[in-house]
C-alpha cells in the first residue's frame, strides 16, 4: 500500500512541516511551568534573596558585622547590552537559538549566573525630546544579558564567545556599579 | 549515549532554573513546536496547550527518565499521548478514522497546509511521525498503540489527500 515519495513531493512535504522555534510558545511554556512550581521563578528567587540580604544587613548593622561580600558574590556584575547593526544576520534558524542556549549553559556550568531578556522593537523616549538619541538606522538595541563574571577579562571572554558576536552583532559591555 | 541531552537534563535538575530549562527547550529547537502545530492544524491556542501539557508532564517525570531512548523520542511520545487524550483517540478511532475527505476543488487556490489540517488527527499524527520525523511503521504502531497495518493505511490516505492538492 505504501509507496515512496517522489523527490518533488518530498520537497513539498518538507516545506509543509518546516517550522521555526516559536519564542511566544516558549514564554507560555515557561509561565505554565512556573505556575506549576516546576521551575524556579526568578522574581520569587530575587525576592527571597532580597529578603535574606535585608535580614542579614539588619543583623550585621545591629552587631557591627559586615557580611555583605558573601551575598555580593552571586550578584550580576556586568551587563552585556546587545546591539544589532545592519550587518547582523537576521536569520532565526533553530541552530541559532540552540547556540544561545548552549552558550548560556556553559556559563552556568562554570558556576556563574546569567539571565537575559529580548527587547521589543517599539521604543518610547520620554523627557526632553531634543535630547532623544539619534541612532536610528545605525544600530538597534535588541536585548541584554546580565552575568556574574568575577572580572572584566572573564566578562570580555564570555561576550566574545557569544553567538551575538558570531552573527555580526555588537555587544556593549559595562560593569554594574554598586555603591 | 545522548551526552548533550544528559548534560542539559542534569543541569536543569540541579538548578531548576529558567536558563537551564531554556537550554533544554532550545535543544529541541522547533521540533516539538512543529509537531504540536501540525497536530493542532495550525491553531495557535491548541498548539500552546499541547506544548504546555507536554512539557509539564515531561518535567514532572524527568527525574525518573531512564534514558532507554533519546530525550526527543521520549518527549515526542508524551506529546502524542497528550494529543491522543485531547482528541480522545483510541485504537478504534484510528482504524475508523480514515475518512475519505473531499477532493480539492480546482477552483480554490492550492493550500497544502489547509489540506493537511483537514485530515483526521490520527492521519496527521502518522504522517508527521513518518514523513516528517522518519519513524518506521513499527515505531509508530508502538508509539500510538495501533497495528502496523493501520499506520500504513493512515499514511496512504494522508498522502493521497495531499497529492490531490499537488496536481
Amino acid at each position: 500500500m505504501e509507496e515512496q515519495l517522489s523527490e518533488s513531493e518530498e520537497k513539498v512535504f518538507r516545506t509543509l512541516f518546516a517550522s521555526e522555534p516559536n519564542e511566544a510558545s516558549r514564554v507560555h511554556v515557561v509561565a505554565k511551568l512556573k505556575n506549576e512550581g516546576l521551575i524556579a521563578s526568578k522574581s520569587k528567587m530575587n525576592w527571597a534573596r532580597m529578603a535574606a540580604s535585608l535580614a542579614i544587613g539588619l543583623i550585621a548593622f545591629g552587631l557591627g558585622w559586615i557580611l555583605a561580600n558573601a551575598q555580593q558574590q552571586q550578584e550580576y556584575t556586568y551587563i552585556m547590552v546587545l546591539h544589532e547593526p545592519k550587518s547582523f544576520e537576521q536569520s532565526t534558524a533553530g541552530n541559532k537559538f540552540k547556540e544561545y542556549g548552549q552558550w548560556a549553559q556553559t556559563i552556568e556550568d562554570a558556576g556563574l549566573t546569567i539571565t537575559g531578556e529580548k527587547l521589543a522593537n517599539e521604543k518610547y523616549f520620554l523627557g526632553n525630546a531634543q535630547t532623544t538619541p539619534k541612532i536610528e538606522g545605525l544600530e538597534t538595541l535588541t536585548g541584554f544579558f546580565l552575568i556574574s563574571a568575577p572580572d572584566i577579562e572573564t566578562a570580555m571572554q564570555l561576550a566574545n564567545t557569544s553567538p551575538h558576536v558570531k552573527y555580526g552583532g555588537l555587544v556593549e559591555l559595562r560593569k554594574i556599579v554598586r555603591e | 549515549m545522548h551526552p548533550i541531552e544528559k548534560k542539559l537534563v542534569e543541569a536543569f535538575l540541579r538548578t531548576r532554573s529558567e536558563t537551564a530549562f531554556n537550554s533544554l527547550y532550545y535543544h529541541m529547537g522547533g521540533y516539538l513546536h512543529r509537531m504540536a502545530k501540525q497536530l493542532s492544524a495550525g491553531n495557535e491556542a491548541d498548539t500552546d496547550d499541547l506544548l504546555q501539557e507536554t512539557w509539564v508532564i515531561g518535567i514532572r517525570k524527568l527525574e525518573g527518565f531512564e534514558w532507554r531512548s533519546s530525550l526527543k523520542t521520549w518527549m515526542v511520545s508524551i506529546l502524542m499521548n497528550v494529543a491522543k487524550r485531547r482528541w480522545q483517540l483510541d485504537k478504534r478511532t484510528y482504524e475508523q478514522g480514515v475518512v475519505e475527505t473531499e477532493t480539492h476543488p480546482s477552483s480554490l487556490p492550492i493550500d497544502l497546509e489547509s489540506a493537511f489540517a483537514a485530515l483526521p488527527v490520527g492521519c496527521r499524527q502518522v504522517a508527521i511521525l513518518h514523513d516528517m520525523e522518519g519513524y518506521t511503521h513499527e515505531e509508530i504502531a508502538s508509539l500510538l498503540g495501533i497495528s502496523e497495518g493501520t499506520s500504513k493505511s493512515q499514511l496512504f490516505h494522508a498522502r493521497k489527500k495531499l497529492r490531490s492538492f499537488l496536481k
